[in-house]
């Protein structure tokens, strides 16, 4: 008895018509797209979509060392589930691979056969299998395949296979041995995702032609958007987004023009209380914990409503951005996470955004959330995408190439503060940093001192430009380059400030509930002033 | 996310449908018992691939010479699908009833054994619409009881509200709706007398977590 979807989007473009004033919609409903000037209609729409139930998909290769790991980083992107891996060259005979297939129910394939004019023996048992598994079983959802290289057999399996458009011919993403490129399936992949999403999801079909568009997987449109940001981003660092949803998480990250990324299903989880339980700042029972999750799980929409129930819904969202984190780094060393000790690649701004932010309190809780699931080393900016922009951009970037570059400049992220973590071996309560404040020329300057375990925030004038002369001891790195090493810093004022961490990695959280729940409090009276 | 409903007289409709492309076993108007099959689809159960190049030893351009089936041929057990004459024949027989799907690159794959799959109408009531291929919409007028959360596993008897003067027996095969949260242990009783249901108002967490698995 769910809500129609088409319905649910005219009642949105109602809604949006009447806030803005903006006339979208013609007598008949229609969005007007054809007569629009510049109080009516619209010149073009694009359609971005999340989905938060994952797709079947069986992953078909050559090689465990190079096509399947390529293949299992590229399935990341989206979300999907991983119903089997099929090693074309270590199966041990056919049949047991067919009836291997036949089990998973699959509704996308992803086959990559290793590098170009790579053995082609072993791939073809397994275009074979899918072709009789096509053929033999008649299913109301038409798979998709997706076939990624080697390129000497794409033309035979699209041949052979002979499903017309559910077919999708991308280049190869192991072109030579050792050489990875994963955008080169980015867009085959989307295709394809499509294609399952319009017979999965009733009344999808119905937006796009209302619409005028394809709709464009809210994955891609973000990583679209995240690559841009690393592509201009002036400090030369990398850029690191992290998309919290009611059932879902998604991680992207770009740097050095790759891109990581990972959608997963985060759903509350009643078996995680053990696991919560030793980081809530407050005494809560194993039931209590229970109790909230599953709460949580069958009423997405829940608010927190007494103060061990924010606790718990910090703690809970800290765990899930750090399971998040290990699984992007089993799947991606190079995003460079240790857990516990925290994210050592270097990502700046980090863009926090998503439904599940808005239960929590405030922008402090947020932060202190943020800084205690990455731990981030360096001097890093944490920045709010509060209305889900970047999505949205992604996907109007297709059709409106310059919009997105123009927003950009005009700022559309929140800045909460900028983030410098300090860390050495220096016992608590001896000098980490000294840092020296200049916000211009009317103002004096500040001399500031930061101890080994103190969490300080230096409260800056939001929109503020400043520089700060970060002089750390010999030991301690304060982010600069090296340890030892400091010098002028630019920011820009953030909500929250600038912040100095220099609590440690890993984070020295109290066992004990009452010395944590006052130590939080602590933090969260620095950062609200 | 579901909503709580509660309607009576409410007019249902409930579509059956395969997730195969099948056939439809009723018709427009014709009136449907609980577990009655509105449509079906034999599939497969199993697959053979028989590698004809490794076992006969022989060239794949020369497999149509052994071969004494075409693709698309049915099969009984026993038949003979190759054969490789020689000093001593080689012969390769179906093990099962089924059907030639595939020869390619000298392999040939048979389809053996039937999985029968049913879309059953999980209630009385008529059938107002066909979907071609997949099964029916059935209508009935029904009062509506929509919770906010289940554990995806149907059962069906009739409602019956618990008392606690009546034995756990006296309400087996009926859906039992708690008006508070009962314990695990009364639960577990009422399982083993064999209940087809619980609707709850509250639930405890671990007794949520119980009902998942």
């Amino acid at each position: 008895m769910q809500r129609d979807l088409e319905a649910q989007l005219i009642e949105l473009l109602q809604r949006l018509q009447l806030e803005s004033g903006h006339k979208l919609l013609d007598d008949e409903g229609q969005l007007i797209q054809r007569d629009f000037d510049e109080n009516r209609g619209v010149r073009a729409a694009a359609l971005s979509f999340g989905n938060s139930r994952p797709i079947r998909t069986v992953l078909v290769a050559t090689s465990a060392a190079y096509s399947l790991t390529a293949l299992r980083r590229l399935g990341k992107l989206l979300n999907l589930e991983i119903a089997a891996e099929i090693c074309a060259q270590d199966e041990q005979n056919a049949t047991a691979q067919l009836m291997n297939l036949l089990e998973t129910d699959a509704d996308l394939f992803l086959i990559a056969g290793g590098t170009d004019g790579g053995s082609q023996k072993a791939l073809r048992t397994s275009i074979e299998n899918i072709r009789v598994l096509l053929n033999t079983q008649p299913r109301i959802v038409h798979p998709q395949i997706v076939y990624l290289g080697n390129e000497a057999l794409g033309q035979y399996a699209q041949k052979e296979l002979d499903i017309g458009p559910n077919f999708h011919l991308a280049p190869n993403i192991i072109p030579v041995l050792g050489q990875e490129d994963l955008l080169a399936g980015w867009t085959a992949l989307s295709a394809a995702y499509r294609r399952v999403l319009l017979q999965l999801v009733p009344g999808l079909s119905a937006v796009e032609q209302r619409l005028a568009t394809q709709l464009l997987p809210s994955e891609l449109c973000s990583g679209r958007m995240i690559r841009l940001l690393e592509a201009i981003n002036p400090s030369g660092k990398g850029i690191l987004s992290i998309h919290l949803g009611a059932e879902s998480l998604n991680i992207t990250a770009a740097q050095s023009g790759e891109l990581i990324s990972c959608e997963l299903s985060s759903c509350p989880d009643p078996g995680q209380a053990q696991a919560l339980q030793r980081t809530i700042p407050a005494e809560c029972s194993l039931s209590e914990i229970k109790d909230y999750l599953l709460s949580r799980l069958v009423y997405p929409a829940y608010k927190p409503a007494t103060r061990q129930d924010m606790l718990l819904e910090l703690a809970w969202t800290c765990l899930r951005i750090q399971n998040g984190l290990q699984e992007v780094s089993t799947v991606f060393p190079e995003f460079d996470y240790q857990q516990g000790l925290g994210l050592y690649g270097a990502y700046e701004p980090i863009i926090l955004s998503g439904d599940a932010l808005k239960l929590l309190p405030s922008q402090a809780h947020i932060l202190l959330m943020a800084i205690e699931a990455l731990c981030p080393h360096g001097i890093t900016t944490i920045v709010l995408d509060q209305d889900q922009i970047l999505t949205a951009l992604g996907a109007l970037a297709a059709v409106e190439p310059l919009l997105p570059a123009q927003l950009i400049d005009s700022g559309i992220f929140e800045n909460l503060a900028t983030l410098i973590t300090v860390t050495g071996p220096v016992s608590e309560g001896r000098k980490m940093i000294d840092l020296e404040l200049d916000q211009g020329k009317d103002q004096m300057r500040g001399l500031v001192q930061v101890k080994a375990g103190e969490f300080k925030c230096l409260g800056l004038e939001p929109q503020s430009s400043s520089r700060l002369y970060l002089s750390p001891q010999s030991q301690v790195d304060a982010g600069m380059g090296q340890a030892g090493l400091g010098g002028w810093l630019r920011t820009s004022g953030g909500n929250l400030g600038v912040i100095i961490d220099a609590r440690g990695r890993p984070l020295p959280l109290p066992g004990n509930a009452q010395e944590h729940a006052k130590k939080l409090q602590d933090w969260l009276n620095e950062l609200e002033g | 996310m579901n909503t709580l409903l509660a309607k009576s007289h409410e007019q249902l409709l409930w579509p059956v449908t395969l997730e195969y492309s099948g056939k439809v076993l009723v018709g427009i108007g014709e009136t449907l018992t609980t577990g009655q099959p509105v449509a079906e689809i034999t599939l497969p159960d199993h697959f053979q691939v028989f590698d004809l190049v490794s076992s006969y030893r022989i060239h794949p351009s020369e497999t149509d010479q052994y071969l004494r089936r075409l693709v698309g041929e049915t099969i009984q057990a026993g038949d003979i699908v190759a054969q490789k004459p020689g000093l001593v024949t080689k012969i390769f027989r179906a093990p099962q009833a089924g059907r030639v799907v595939s020869i390619r690159d000298g392999k040939v794959t048979l389809a053996l054994g039937e999985r029968k799959h049913q879309a059953l109408a999980p209630f009385p009531g008529e059938v107002v619409e066909l979907i071609p291929g997949r099964g029916v919409v059935i209508a009935l007028h029904a009062a509506v009881l929509q919770g906010v959360w289940g554990n995806g596993i149907t059962g069906k008897g009739p409602l019956i509200a618990w008392d606690e003067a009546e034995s756990a027996a006296s309400m087996s095969g009926g859906l039992v709706y708690f008006e508070q949260a009962p314990s695990i242990t009364r639960l577990r009783r009422f399982l083993d007398a064999g209940v087809a249901g619980f609707i709850f108002t509250t639930i405890l967490p671990n007794i949520g977590i119980s009902c998942k698995k």
